[in-house]
């Protein structure tokens, strides 16, 4: 049998062109749910890998990114985010994890050790005793803090963008999937409403 | 050293102006990581984010010296 002939057979083959609009459209839809949903191996294996990429995440920010195969955004998050964090820490001379830290700004002081490593890295380099000046210009100390306040911040606001990642991309198949099927019907109800016209033409 | 660059500076640029301009330059190049894919969307939308951030900024200072107390916050 000629493969054109499967569409004109079989159960699904209606007379009208409405039909067979119907039928490529929730075959299209069905494509992207196993798409979406995949075997069940292969759910389980992404599962693991997202929890891995979240969890390494939260230890070295945009890790978890080079994980889950985007590379350029997981370079440029390490690249902003421990430039941030650098920059913070080297402002506030080492003091953003001292006591004196904590006693001016608690809330800021938790805050920051959400950077993971970076901020472990910076409570282990503090210096033990106050390096001369630090504390002469208040306001830098105050922004040298907020600096690495900031930079766990947007870590935090990095595992909530790579937790949703799966159902985003699961959203944008189907969205593809839907527009490639709407130009399918319509390519199709064009060819329908020319063939009439040709013997009308005729 | 970071430190004693930005303390050499006059008050208005190292402890407003320089560090508010670092920081909207991260915080934009990274929600416009996080709503880009591309390298090159992601660029165009964190240039697109920090210059709104600069004129948010801009404003903020030109408030301050309207409200007739420039030394408020520097």
């Amino acid at each position: 049998m000629p493969p054109g002939e499967d569409n004109t057979s079989g159960p699904n083959a209606g007379p009208t062109a409405g039909t067979g609009t119907a039928d490529v459209a929730a075959a299209a839809v069905a494509n992207a749910d196993a798409a979406t949903s995949g075997a069940t191996t292969g759910k389980v294996a992404s599962d693991q890998l997202l929890v891995t990429a979240l969890l390494s995440n939260l230890v070295l920010p945009g890790v978890g990114y080079l994980l889950v195969g985007r590379h350029f955004k997981g370079a440029l998050f390490i690249a902003v985010i421990l430039g941030m964090f650098s920059f913070g820490y080297s402002l506030g001379m080492g003091c953003n994890f001292t006591e004196q830290a904590q006693e001016r700004h608690p809330v800021m002081y938790v805050i920051q050790w959400f950077s993971g490593a970076p901020a472990a890295a910076g409570y282990v380099m503090r210096p033990d005793t106050y390096p001369d000046g630090a504390f002469d210009n208040p306001k830098l100390f105050e922004i040298a803090v907020l600096f690495t306040c900031i930079t766990g911040l947007l870590n935090l606001l990095l595992f909530i963008d790579l937790s949703g990642m799966p159902a985003r991309d699961a959203l944008k198949r189907r969205l593809a999937a839907r527009k490639e099927t709407d130009a399918q019907a319509a390519a199709q109800a064009a060819t329908d409403g020319s063939k009439p016209e040709e013997p009308a033409t005729a | 050293m970071i430190h004693a660059l930005l303390q050499s500076m006059p008050p208005f640029l190292g402890e407003f102006v320089l560090p508010f301009l670092i920081m909207g330059l991260g915080i934009s190049l990274v929600t416009a990581g996080m709503r880009k894919d591309e390298p090159v969307q992601i660029l165009l939308e964190a240039l697109r984010v920090f210059v709104v951030l600069v004129i948010g900024f801009a404003v903020f200072a030109v408030a301050l010296f309207l409200l007739g107390d420039p030394h408020m916050f520097f």
